[in-house]
C-alpha cells in the first residue's frame, strides 16, 4: 500500500531525508521509530500530500504523492502531531466538515459513525473547545478515519495522553490495522514494540533498521556482544582482566560495575569470563546478551550512526550543491 | 467548485457564531447610523438626498473592520495547525484561498445589507408624503455605490486576507492589513502629499479609494475601475495562493 | 571543493534568482510602459534589456530550477514561482490599462449627469462639419489630482465624441508654469478650464509674442469643468464659424494685418481665436456685399465711400446687413502727420447724407476737447468716456474705463422724419459734462488754438460718440438691419487693446450685439427633479434616530447575544 523508493528531501541545505525506502502492506500497522528531527514527521507529511518531495518516489495504493497528490489524499487518513482541530465547532460540525471536504458520500451519516468508533457519540454536540486532551485526540483519529481511508498515516497519535487514555488509543489503533495499513510515528519504543508489525527506525534522514520488533532484537544479538555486572575491583582493573580472558575483543565501561564485552565473531565467551571473574574472587551479578530491549536497539543503531555519519559529512555537503 | 462552496460555507458559519463578529457589526451600524443622521440634518433644507453618501463613510470604516474579519483566516489555522488538515484534503490551495475568501465577502456583504435600511428610510421620506417640490432619491448612484463598496469591500478583504496567510499571528496581520488600507486610503490624497506628481498620480492609481470616490459614488460605472477591483481581487488571491502554498516547500 | 565552494555557490544562485524576479519585472515595466506611451522609447528598451539579461542570468545561475520549470514539476519553491506571480500581476496591469483608455463608461444618474447631453453632442458635431479643432486646457496642480479625475470622466467624453476634434491637455501650473502661462493661466485658475482653438498645425492662435519669443494663446476661460461651461465654449466656437467679419479696404481703413500700436491685428487675432472668420472687403471692386457677411466694419477709413459703395452698403443693410463703423474726426490726424485731410462721412458726402437719411446719424465736422482737470495722460485730446447709456450692448455693467483719441462728436435726429422714424436710435457713450466739439477746424489748423465758441458753431458737452440704431420693434418682422457707429477708430487699435480692459469689452460686446453671437451660444440646462432639497421634519428625524442608532444596533447586539449564549452551554 505504501511504498517508498530513495525518497529524500532538502530544506535548502538540510537534507532531512536521504534516500529512504519501505514498504507497508495492507493489514500491517508499521511503526515510525527515531529521536525528534529524525525526519518521521517529514516522510509522513510528504505521504500525506502535504508537501512534495525533492526526489525520488512515494506511492500510496499505487498512486505517486506528488503527480497524483489529490486523489492519494483521498484514500489517507492523515492526523498531524498537533491535533488539527476548529475549536469553535461542534464535534460533529467538524467531522461533517471534514468528510464533505474529502468528498465522502452521506458525510453526516460517516461523522457520527466515526464518533461511534472512537467512542465520542455523547459528545457529538459538544464544541470542541470544551473537549478534554485524551477528548481532542480521540477527535482527530476520527477526523482521519472519517471517509475510511485505506491508508492512515499517523504523527504521535499517543502524545500528551495519560496512560489509560494511551491503552484505549492504542486498542483503537490495533482494530484499525486490522484492515488498513497504518504507518504511525512515535519516539516511546515500547509503543512501537506493542503495537506494531514492523518497525522502521530513522535518524537524521537515515534509515537505521527495519523489520518485525522480534527480528530486530535477534539480528542485534548476533553481534554477539554481553552486559556483565560484575562487584569487586575498580573498573579499570576489571576491564583489564577481561580483556585479557581469550574471545574477547573488547571491553567498555558504560557504568561503574557493568561492562559490556564483545567477543571475537563465532566465539561464545561466556563461561570463560564467569570462570575468570570468579577466579579474581570477584561477585558475577549478571551476565547476558547485550541489546535485549528496544531501548537498547535504539541506542546502539543510532550510535553507529554517528561513527559513518562523522567521515559522511562533508561529502554530503559537497553533493548537494555539485 | 464543490470545496470552494464547502470551505466558504463553513467560514460564513464560523463568522456569525463567533461574537466578535456581531460586535463588528454593531460597530458598524453605529457609525454608520450616526454618519447617516447627521447627514441627514446637514442636508434637511439645504441639499437633495443623497444614498451614497452614507457608504462614502462605510467605505472609510471598512478600512478599519475588514482586517478584524480577514485576521484570522489563515493565522489562526497555521498557529492551530488546521492548515496542515486543510493542505492534506484532497483538494487545491486555490480551492481554500477562493473559500476563505467568499465567506469573508458574504459575511461582508451581510453586513453591507444591513445598510440598505437607510436607502429605505431615504425612499421613504421622499416617497411616502406628497408635498411641492418634493425631491427624488436618485436610485442609480445608490445602486452604483453599493457595486463599487462590494467591490472595494472585496478588494480589502483580499488586502487583509493575504497579510493574514503571510504572518502567523493574527495581531500582526490584523496590524499590518490595517496599515497597508489605511495608507491605500489616503493615496487617493497623495498630491498634496507628494512632491512629484507623476509619482503622486502613480500612488493616487493604486489608491482604493480613487477608484470609487469619483466614479462609484456618484453614480459612473467606469469599467476600469471594476476591473481595478477584480484585478486586485484576483491578483490578491493569487498571491495568497502562492503563499500558501509555499509552505508546502518550505516545511 | 574547498570548503568555500558550497557558500559561494549558493551566493551565485540567490543573487542570480533575485536577478530573475528583477528581470521579470522589467519585462513587465517594459510591456506597460509601451502600452501607455505607445513608442519604443529608450526606457522600453533598458528595460527590455534588463529583463532578458535578468532571466538569462536566473537561468545560468539555478540551471536546476530552470529546467524543473520547463518540465511543469516544481522542485520547491523558487524564482520561477515568483516569476510567475509577477507576470501574472503584470498581465492584470496590461488588462487594466486598455480598459481604461476604452473609456467604457455607464452613468446611471437619473439625468444621465455625467453623459454627454444631446446640445452638446450637437455642438460637437457641428464643430466637426465646420472644421475646427479645439483643445480643452485644464488647469490642475497636484492638490487637485481628486478633481481633474472628476473632471477627466467629462472631458474624456468629449473627446471620444469628439473624435480627434477635441484634445484634452491638462497643464500643473506648478510643473509647467510657462506653458500655463502659454494658455494664460492666473492665480486661481486652478481647478479650471480654457478653451483653445487650433489651426491646420494643430497649435493654438497665437494672441500675441511676449518679450523673450514666449508665444501667448488665444484662450477662451471656460471655469470649472461643468458640462454647461464647456459645451457653452465649444458652442461659442462652432457658432463662430458661421460667422464672418468683412473689414472694408481702400479708404486708408486701418489695417488688420498692421501689428504696430495703429494697426488692428489684434482684432483679428481675437475674432479667429474664438473661431470668426475675418475677411477684407475691396467695396469699391466687388460691388456688392458678399453674401455670407454677417458684419462689415469701416475701421478708420479717410477718404469718402463713393455712390456705388454706399448703394452696396444701402442694399446690404436692406437685406439685414450689419455694419459697424468707427469714425475719426476730419483734419486733426491730418494735421499732426501732415496727410490730405479726413474726408470720410464729411458732411455733405454720399454717405454721411444717407446714413442721416435713412438712420438720423450722423458724424460731426468737429472733434472733442476734454476740459475736466483729471485728464486720461494729460491730454485734452482724449475724452474721458464717463457715460455708458444703460444699452443691451452693455449686458454685464462694467465699470472699465474706454480710451479714446481724437473723437469725433455724432447728432442723432430729433425729430425724424417717416424713414428715420424706422429706426430706434439708442445712445452708447458719452463724453463727460466739461468736455466741447470744436468745430473750427480751420482755426485750428492756422492758429493751433482750441476754445469754446457756441457761436462758432462748437457743441457743448457731454458728446455723444457712440450710437446703435436698429429697426422699431414695428419694423422688426422682415430683416433686421444694425448699426454701431464710434466716433473714434482709436478705440480699436493694437496698442489700446492690448492694455485697457475696457476697449476689448466694449470691441466684443459691439461685434456680440451686431451678429447676434450670444444668442447663438446659450446652452439649456437640464431641470433635474433629484436635485431638489431634501425637507424632513423634526419629528421624523427623531424617529429616524432612534431606529438606527438603537433599535437596529440593539437588534444585532441582542442576536450576538444571544447565540453567544446559546454556544456557551454547549
Amino acid at each position: 500500500m505504501i511504498e517508498v523508493h530513495n525518497l529524500t528531501k532538502r530544506y535548502g541545505r538540510f537534507v532531512a531525508l536521504d534516500r529512504i525506502s519501505f514498504r507497508a502492506h495492507q493489514g500491517e500497522i508499521v511503526g515510525f521509530l527515531g529521536p525528534n528531527g529524525a525526519g518521521k514527521t517529514t516522510t509522513m507529511r510528504i505521504l500525506s500530500g502535504y508537501m512534495p518531495p525533492t526526489d525520488g518516489a512515494a506511492k500510496v495504493a499505487g498512486l505517486d504523492v506528488f503527480e497524483d497528490s489529490l486523489e492519494v489524499r483521498r484514500r489517507v487518513g492523515y492526523l498531524p502531531e498537533t491535533v488539527p482541530l476548529y475549536r469553535d465547532m461542534t464535534t460533529r460540525g467538524y467531522l461533517k466538515f471534514v468528510a464533505e471536504l474529502r468528498g465522502t458520500p452521506h458525510p453526516k451519516q460517516r461523522a457520527d459513525e466515526a464518533l461511534e468508533r472512537v467512542g465520542m457519540q455523547d459528545r457529538a454536540r459538544s464544541l470542541i473547545r470544551s473537549l478534554s486532551k485524551g477528548m481532542r485526540q480521540r477527535v482527530g483519529l476520527a477526523q482521519a478515519i472519517v471517509h475510511d481511508p485505506q491508508v492512515l498515516i499517523l504523527d504521535e497519535p499517543t502524545i500528551g495522553l495519560d496512560p489509560h487514555q494511551v491503552q484505549d488509543l492504542r486498542a483503537l489503533i490495533r482494530e484499525l490495522g486490522r484492515t488498513r495499513t497504518v504507518l504511525l510515528s512515535t519516539h516511546i519504543l515500547s509503543e512501537a514494540e506493542q503495537l506494531c508489525d514492523r518497525i522502521v527506525i530513522i535518524d537524521r534522514g537515515h534509515i537505521v533498521a527495519q523489520d518485525t520488533p522480534d527480528r530486530l532484537r535477534e539480528t542485534l544479538f548476533q553481534g554477539g556482544r554481553l552486559f556483565v555486572r560484575v562487584d569487586g575491583d575498580t573498573p579499570q582493573a576489571v576491564a583489564r582482566v577481561l580483556g585479557r580472558v581469550r574471545g574477547v575483543e573488547k571491553v567498555e565501561t558504560p557504568r561503574d560495575g557493568e561492562y559490556i564485552v564483545r567477543a571475537r565473531a563465532g566465539q561464545d565467551v561466556r563461561a570463560a569470563l564467569a570462570e575468570t571473574v570468579v577466579e579474581h574472587g570477584w561477585a558475577l551479578l549478571e551476565l547476558r546478551p547485550w541489546a535485549t530491549t528496544l531501548e537498547e536497539i535504539f541506542l546502539e543503531l543510532t550510535s553507529r550512526m554517528d561513527a559513518t555519519h562523522a567521515s559522511k559529512a562533508p561529502k554530503r555537503k559537497g553533493r548537494g550543491y555539485a | 467548485m464543490r470545496s470552494v462552496r464547502i470551505i466558504a460555507r463553513r467560514e460564513l458559519t464560523q463568522y456569525f457564531t463567533s461574537p466578535i463578529a456581531y460586535l463588528v457589526a454593531f460597530a458598524i451600524l453605529m457609525l454608520t447610523g450616526w454618519q447617516f443622521n447627521v447627514d441627514l440634518a446637514r442636508r434637511v433644507g439645504t441639499l437633495p438626498p443623497d444614498g451614497a453618501a452614507v457608504l462614502g463613510a462605510f467605505g472609510f470604516f471598512t478600512v478599519f473592520f475588514a482586517p478584524l474579519l480577514t485576521m484570522r483566516l489563515f493565522a489562526e489555522e497555521a498557529r492551530e495547525g488546521t492548515l496542515e488538515l486543510m493542505l492534506t484534503m484532497p483538494v487545491r490551495d486555490s480551492d481554500i484561498v477562493l473559500g476563505k475568501f467568499i465567506g469573508a465577502w458574504l459575511y461582508f456583504s451581510a453586513i453591507l445589507a444591513l445598510t440598505l435600511v437607510y436607502q429605505g428610510i431615504w425612499l421613504a421620506i421622499t416617497t411616502a408624503r406628497a408635498y411641492e417640490l418634493r425631491p427624488e432619491l436618485d436610485i442609480g448612484p445608490v445602486i452604483s455605490a453599493y457595486m463599487g463598496i462590494w467591490l472595494f469591500g472585496g478588494a480589502t478583504l483580499a488586502i487583509g486576507m493575504l497579510f493574514s496567510a503571510i504572518t502567523e499571528n493574527q495581531i500582526v496581520a490584523g496590524y499590518l492589513s490595517m496599515s497597508a488600507l489605511f495608507i491605500l486610503w489616503l493615496g487617493d490624497f497623495s498630491g498634496s502629499v507628494i512632491q512629484n506628481r507623476a509619482l503622486a498620480q502613480a500612488v493616487r492609481t493604486l489608491s482604493l479609494q480613487a477608484h470609487y470616490s469619483t466614479s462609484f459614488l456618484i453614480g459612473v460605472i467606469r469599467f476600469e475601475d471594476v476591473v481595478f477591483f477584480v484585478g486586485l481581487i484576483v491578483a490578491m488571491l493569487f498571491i495568497t495562493t502562492r503563499v500558501v502554498e509555499s509552505r508546502r516547500w518550505r516545511g | 571543493m574547498n570548503a568555500q565552494n558550497p557558500t559561494s555557490a549558493s551566493l551565485r544562485e540567490k543573487l542570480t534568482a533575485w536577478a530573475g524576479v528583477v528581470g521579470g519585472i522589467a519585462l513587465v515595466l517594459a510591456g506597460l510602459l509601451y502600452l501607455l506611451t505607445g513608442q519604443l522609447s529608450a526606457a522600453v528598451f533598458v528595460c527590455v534589456l534588463v529583463g532578458v539579461g535578468g532571466l538569462s542570468a536566473w537561468v545560468w545561475g539555478n540551471p536546476d530550477e530552470f529546467q524543473a520549470w520547463l518540465a511543469g514539476r516544481q522542485t520547491r519553491y523558487g524564482t520561477a514561482s515568483v516569476l510567475v506571480t509577477v507576470l501574472f500581476v503584470g498581465l492584470i496591469a496590461y488588462a487594466y490599462v486598455l480598459v481604461d483608455r476604452a473609456n467604457i463608461t455607464a452613468d446611471l444618474t437619473r439625468v444621465q449627469r455625467y453623459t454627454l447631453n444631446a446640445p452638446t453632442r450637437e455642438a460637437i458635431s457641428q464643430l466637426r462639419e465646420r472644421g475646427f479643432r479645439v483643445q480643452l486646457v485644464g488647469f490642475f496642480t497636484r492638490n487637485k489630482l481628486r478633481e481633474q479625475e472628476a473632471a477627466d470622466l467629462i472631458t474624456r467624453q468629449y473627446e471620444a465624441e469628439g473624435r480627434g476634434v477635441i484634445e484634452v491637455l491638462y497643464i500643473d501650473p506648478d510643473e509647467e508654469p510657462d506653458l500655463a502661462a502659454r494658455y494664460n493661466y492666473q492665480p486661481g485658475f486652478d481647478g479650471t478650464f480654457a478653451l483653445v482653438v487650433l489651426d491646420e498645425q494643430g497649435q493654438p492662435f497665437v494672441r500675441e509674442m511676449e518679450e523673450g519669443g514666449q508665444p501667448r494663446y488665444m484662450t477662451l476661460y471656460l471655469g470649472e469643468p461643468t458640462e454647461r461651461n464647456i459645451t457653452t465654449g465649444l458652442k461659442t466656437v462652432a457658432s463662430a464659424g458661421a460667422f464672418k467679419v468683412y473689414f472694408t479696404v481702400g479708404h486708408g481703413e486701418r489695417s488688420l494685418t498692421q501689428v504696430d500700436d495703429n494697426g488692428i491685428s489684434r482684432l483679428r487675432a481675437s475674432l479667429e481665436g474664438q473661431g470668426i472668420a475675418a475677411e477684407e472687403l475691396p467695396l469699391a471692386e466687388v460691388k456688392r456685399v458678399p453674401e455670407d457677411a454677417d458684419l462689415v466694419l469701416i475701421v478708420g477709413a479717410w477718404q469718402p465711400l463713393s455712390e456705388a459703395e454706399v448703394q452696396a452698403l444701402d442694399e446690404y443693410l436692406q437685406r439685414g446687413g450689419r455694419l459697424g463703423i468707427f469714425a475719426d474726426p476730419p483734419i486733426l490726424e491730418a494735421a499732426i502727420v501732415g496727410e490730405a485731410a479726413n474726408r470720410f462721412l464729411a458732411e455733405g458726402t454720399p454717405f454721411s447724407d444717407y446714413l442721416w437719411d435713412e438712420f438720423g446719424v450722423r458724424l460731426r465736422d468737429a472733434f472733442v476737447i476734454e476740459t475736466q482737470p483729471d485728464l486720461v495722460n494729460g491730454s485734452e485730446w482724449m475724452p474721458i468716456i464717463n457715460t455708458i447709456a444703460p444699452h443691451t450692448i452693455m449686458s454685464d455693467v462694467r465699470d472699465e474705463p474706454i480710451s479714446m483719441r481724437f473723437a469725433r462728436p455724432i447728432t442723432l435726429v430729433d425729430a425724424p422724419d417717416e424713414r428715420q422714424g424706422r429706426y430706434m436710435r439708442e445712445p452708447l457713450l458719452f463724453t463727460s459734462e466739461a468736455s466741447f466739439g470744436e468745430a473750427n477746424i480751420e482755426e485750428f489748423l492756422t492758429n493751433s488754438r482750441v476754445e469754446y465758441n457756441p457761436a462758432e458753431g462748437d457743441i457743448p458737452g457731454p458728446l455723444l460718440v457712440g450710437v446703435t440704431v436698429r429697426r422699431q420693434l414695428e419694423f422688426q418682422e422682415e430683416v433686421q438691419p444694425r448699426l454701431v457707429i464710434i466716433g473714434d477708430s482709436d478705440v480699436l487699435k493694437n496698442e489700446y487693446v492690448k492694455s485697457v480692459p475696457g476697449n476689448v469689452f466694449l470691441w466684443t460686446d459691439v461685434v456680440d450685439w451686431l451678429t447676434g453671437f450670444s444668442e447663438a451660444v446659450s446652452f439649456a440646462p437640464v431641470s433635474d427633479p433629484t436635485l431638489l432639497k431634501l425637507v424632513v421634519s423634526a419629528q421624523e428625524r427623531k424617529t429616524i434616530a432612534v431606529v438606527t442608532m438603537i433599535v437596529l444596533p440593539g437588534l444585532v447586539l441582542l442576536s450576538g447575544l444571544a447565540v453567544w449564549w446559546y454556544r456557551r452551554r454547549l
